[in-house]
């Protein structure tokens, strides 16, 4: 293990983190023993997995897992990994299955893991049916869809570890659009950086680079609608909050809600689908559906690999210390309006996406910051913008910043220091 | 009653087209982007769908799906000098495939699930795009199909769709024109 990695807590101040933190191999590998391996993990979304047999692959950190619904209905998480020598039992990124039958000397596992099938039995030591089943995490719990996973089997339970202040945000996030439900799109935009995963995981927080690192994006969107709107603001009312267990959320939504509207204007066939849309729902409705259509206009941060922003679920998924990929799912609304689901995805497509008017922006910014860390003569980077001006919120369980300030950024760094000490609770 | 086409038209609709889209790639690679935009017709669509079977644009989530204002948005952001990801800007390199014309009787796939209007031709080539930006080449690998239109001496482009050959793998940032 490197010098570094062995001193977790010195790559955290106050209010900055070391450039080490993004760079150095053995950090890395600690995280994804330490945070992955001990805290929740975000997979999917329960809609992701209908059927009994539907099972998805993904990772957990670096872990290939594979998510599966059994013939009980019940969602396990079971690792991607032979018990005989390592192959991977699934190779397709999803599907429906009974059985997962590894290819290389064709043992054979049923979707809840047991394993059913060893060829020539004979030579085979005893009760090795009993002995390799596929590795299950002890721990899957879900919250309004949202399915969570741990190899920790004494995390406490999914609710009390989000806690109160952020499940608030939750609940607004998921009832964004009349308190509709929602489900998962089937596609997903991901994108591959040459970056470290904390940079994704601090941006999706950051109410303070919106107006910089997508003007051009703003800049389209004035010359379109009229109004020159930007993100950040100084008003007391948008807030950046932090959460308990590195939880955290950004709320302009007082100042950004109705551009939000007037973007959904600009979109293809906007104005021939919104009155079709008028007619379908008549005009109460109408309204509803328009302010819900572009998402909740909050950011919400669940620690470490999830966060909640316009109308999609985004995942980060570390895979070295340096390359990250970063899906963005978009969520429709249940059984809703054809027009309000099609034109939520030319929302989505108008900003996300590897080709979109904003997100590459974001991954050229981390890119730049990786060539600054080249630099050793600053070893710090700063997140100080706010600190000691934060209020306590009403309930206990929330620190209240400026929507610009680095109060997310603190929380998520104050629960990596807490998950990477030698022995941590979750 | 039979259609009697002419061999010789044929070929020389199938040359017109080819030559058409390699100097619409010739203005791409010139990074002359308003003039490129200003070959789209008014009810253009300009689409890089994640799936192949995907046979209507606005059917799935797309990687870019622009009407024509979202197109001249799109070339805007290029030019504001504001686009970070493509600051300083990439050079692009298409290699065209010889180009096919295809004569379609009725709505297919390749015609986006429509009926081809009066002096519509789908076009049909692959391509191989290079990219250079900030010391970095890569290598983008696709499939184009195009809608001409014709407009007496040219055409103008009704729908130019753009499969990458990777498009459903986790892919680097594209901002670039295809
Ligand atoms: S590695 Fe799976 S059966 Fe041998
Ligand atoms: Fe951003």
């Amino acid at each position: 293990m490197s010098d570094l990695a062995l001193h977790p807590e010195a790559l955290v101040s106050e209010d900055g983190v070391h450039r080490e933190i993004y760079r150095d191999p053995g950090v890395f590998a600690l995280e994804m023993d330490r945070i992955f391996k001990r805290t929740w993990v975000f997979m999917a979304h329960e809609s992701e997995l209908t059927s009994n047999g539907d099972y998805l692959t993904s990772r957990i950190g670096t872990d290939p897992v594979v998510l599966v619904r059994g013939e009980d209905g019940v969602v396990r998480v079971l690792v991607n990994r032979c018990r005989h020598r390592a192959a991977i039992v699934c190779e397709q990124p999803a599907g429906n299955a009974k059985s997962f039958r590894c290819q290389y000397h064709g043992w054979t596992y049923r979707n809840d893991g047991q394993l059913v099938g060893v060829p020539y039995p004979e030579r085979q030591a005893p009760a090795v049916r009993e002995r390799l089943g596929l590795t299950a995490l002890p721990r899957v719990e879900s919250y309004r869809g949202l399915i969570f996973a741990s190899f920790n089997p004494d995390v406490p339970p999914l609710t009390e570890h989000l806690g109160p202040g952020v499940i608030d945000y939750i609940d607004r996030f998921l009832d964004q659009c009349l308190g509709l439900p929602l489900v998962a799109h089937p596609q997903v935009h991901r994108i591959a950086m040459e970056a470290n995963w904390k940079l994704q995981l601090e941006n999706g927080m950051d109410g303070y680079h919106a107006g910089f690192t997508h003007r051009s994006f703003f800049d389209v969107m004035q010359r379109r609608t009229g109004a020159s709107v930007r993100y950040a603001s100084s008003l007391p009312t948008a807030t950046a909050r932090a959460f308990r267990n590195g939880h955290c959320a950004i709320d302009p939504e007082t100042t950004s809600r109705k551009p939000l509207v007037t973007r959904v204007k600009t979109l293809p066939e906007a104005t021939e689908r919104l009155e079709s849309l008028r007619r379908e729902v008549g005009e109460d409705e109408y309204e509803g559906y328009l302010a819900g259509l572009p998402g909740a206009g909050i950011n919400v941060g669940i620690f470490p690999n999830l966060q909640l922003i316009g109308i999609h679920i985004r995942r980060i998924e570390p895979l070295s210390v340096d390359r990250t990929v970063v899906s963005v799912r978009p969520l429709l609304i249940d059984g809703g309006p054809e027009d309000v689901n099609w034109l939520r995805l030319r929302y989505h497509e108008l900003f996300y996406g590897p080709a979109g008017f904003g997100q590459p922006d974001d991954f050229e910014m981390f890119e730049r910051v990786g060539t600054g860390l080249d630099d050793s003569s600053d070893e710090w980077l700063r997140f100080e913008r706010g600190r000691g001006e934060e209020q306590p919120g009403d309930d206990g369980d929330t620190l209240l910043g400026n929507v610009t300030d680095e109060t997310p950024q603190r929380c998520q760094y104050r629960q990596w220091i807490a998950l990477m000490a030698p022995a941590s609770g979750a | 009653m039979t259609e009697v086409v002419d061999p010789a038209a044929e070929w020389s609709v199938t040359q017109r087209c080819a030559q058409f889209v390699l100097d619409e790639a010739e203005l791409l690679d010139q990074r002359r982007l308003e003039e490129w935009a200003a070959l789209f017709t008014e009810d253009a669509v300009y689409w890089w769908p994640m799936d192949p079977a995907q046979v209507v644009p606005g059917d799935g989530l797309n990687i870019v799906y622009d009407d024509r204002a979202r197109l001249l948005d799109r070339v805007s952001r290029l030019g504001s000098g504001l686009a970070f990801s493509d600051e300083p800007n990439s050079a692009t390199n298409h290699v065209l495939s010889g180009v096919r014309v295809l004569r379609l009787e009725q709505a297919t796939p390749l015609s986006a699930g429509r009926s081809l209007g009066p002096g519509e031709h789908v076009a049909v080539a692959r391509g191989l795009i290079g990219r250079n930006r900030q010391g970095n080449t890569d290598t983008l690998h696709a499939r184009f199909v195009w809608i001409l239109r014709e407009t007496g001496e040219s055409f103008g482009i009704v729908m130019k769709r753009v499969d990458l050959l990777n498009a459903r793998d986790p892919l680097p940032v594209l901002t670039v024109l295809l």
